[in-house]
């Protein structure tokens, strides 16, 4: 004997005669115990018989307008589908070879870009002769470097004579071969004192405007602060600062 | 039971046709289940132009279905889930603008059905309060309700076609009996003195 919970999950299949003989059997018996399932089964069968179960019945018109609409939806789904048999191909083709396009051009474009950014980190070489510098850039950036040559704290290294000589030979005004067109063969082809005359008169020609007189001083001062034994009269004045009278003497006591 | 077995193989044999290019045995099988599926539709749409446009979108489906569906499945089965699948959603879709209309527009939301004999009922005040019940069950129990109500289908066979045991079937249909009864008691009962309570929901 099942309890009215147990029972109440059948009454439904009950009321539409879908139970099997022995869930029938069961249900009638508690039925004829139990007063409140038997009023609830009555209620439910009483409201079930009050729900209409006859369904609307389609007329002929509207069976044959139901076929065409189904024939002619399916007929456009298969024009829908052949025409995108048709095209997917040629737009897969076409967005693969997009793409590829896409990809290469982007590659080439980051490329180039790396490249700029690399040529633009990188300073470009050091003049090494005197040349005339023409790009803008250029100048902002090699004259710094050869403002901070003075300034480096380094011990140099010892130079030799024949070193010392190369110096002087590659300073401005000279050519890495120390050999000046411009000389008058006294004292051979590597004249200096031809280098130092072009470079006063270069400095002279930056500043015409400074009076003769002082600058007659200067020289006079320069040439009781000269050492006696040190290279010739026409070494250049930035090796006199930088590594004159030290490399001399090196080059002696070695 | 023979009859059912026969329409089954029948309509293996009319699958199988169609999936040879037949446009003839799709017509044919369409004529053989659009009764159903339309009564279908309409238990739970409760409106013409709508049922038809479910019950034409569920055989548009079948034809997109048909070459790739098994010949041992039962076609009927497939027809009725997709129907109330589809009727479901499509209710689901238009809930709100259905329970915001005016007494006075039920009338014209509904179309006649003057061939259908319990239209005439279905359009008092009593059918329509019996739609809004149906309307408030839960999927599971609306479905098992109709399939079994309209006498479409057996407990075993809604079983199979929605993929549960006939145990949970039946424990649905009580479930669903039980809240119709709540529901709809003050009608079948109206000394009760619920009537006017339940017409104002």
């Amino acid at each position: 004997m099942r309890g009215c919970e147990k029972l109440a999950e059948l009454y439904g299949a009950y009321i539409y005669g879908e139970v099997t003989l022995e869930e029938k059997r069961d249900i009638l018996d508690h039925l004829e115990a139990c007063e409140k399932c038997r009023v609830d089964v009555e209620a439910r069968r009483a409201v079930i018989d009050k729900i209409p179960n006859a369904l609307p019945r389609l007329s002929d018109d509207d069976r044959q307008a139901v076929a065409l609409a189904v024939m002619s939806g399916v007929r456009k789904q298969k024009e829908e589908r052949s025409w995108w048999r048709t095209v997917s191909p040629l737009l897969q083709t076409a967005s693969v070879a997009a793409t590829i396009v896409i990809v290469f051009a982007g590659g080439a474009m980051f490329g180039f870009h790396l490249k700029d950014k690399a040529r633009m980190a990188t300073p470009p070489p050091m003049p090494e002769t005197n040349a005339p510098v023409t790009h803008p850039n250029q100048i902002n950036e090699v004259r710094p470097q050869q403002e901070i040559v003075p300034e480096t704290t380094a011990e140099p290294a010892p130079i030799t004579t024949a070193d010392s000589f190369d110096r002087q030979l590659t300073g401005p005004g000279t050519s890495r071969l120390g050999w000046n067109p411009r000389s008058d063969w006294t004292n051979g082809p590597w004249s200096i004192t031809e280098e130092k005359a072009d470079d006063s008169s270069s400095q002279v020609e930056s500043k015409p405007e400074e009076p003769a007189p002082d600058g007659e001083k200067v020289k006079e001062q320069d040439k009781e602060n000269k050492p006696e034994d040190t290279t010739p009269v026409s070494t250049p004045p930035y090796l006199w600062n930088e590594q004159g009278t030290e490399d001399s003497n090196q080059s002696v006591g070695q | 039971m023979e009859e059912r077995s026969y329409m089954q193989e029948d309509d293996q044999c009319l699958i199988a046709m169609c999936k040879a290019g037949d446009e003839e045995a799709f017509s044919r099988l369409m004529a053989v289940h659009m009764d159903r599926i339309y009564g279908l539709a309409w238990g739970v749409l409760h409106d013409r132009d709508e049922a038809l446009d479910a019950t034409q979108e569920v055989f548009i489906k079948l034809n997109q279905a048909l070459p790739r569906f098994p010949e041992e499945n039962n076609l009927s089965a497939w027809l009725y889930r997709v129907c109330l699948n589809h009727c479901i959603d499509r209710k689901r879709r238009r809930r709100n603008v259905e329970f915001n209309l005016p007494e006075e527009d039920w009338e014209r939301f509904e179309s006649p059905e003057s061939n259908d004999p319990g239209w005439h009922s279905q359009n008092s005040e009593l059918g329509r309060e019996i739609r809004r019940a149906v309307d408030t069950l839960p999927d599971r129990q609306r479905m098992v309700f109709i399939l079994r109500h309209y006498e479409l289908m057996s407990l075993d066979e809604i079983a199979v076609t929605l993929g549960c045991s006939t145990g949970a079937v039946k424990a649905h249909l009580a479930r669903a009996t039980s809240s119709l009864r709540k529901r709809l008691e003050s009608y079948v009962y109206p000394q009760s003195g619920r009537v006017e309570r339940y017409a104002r929901m």
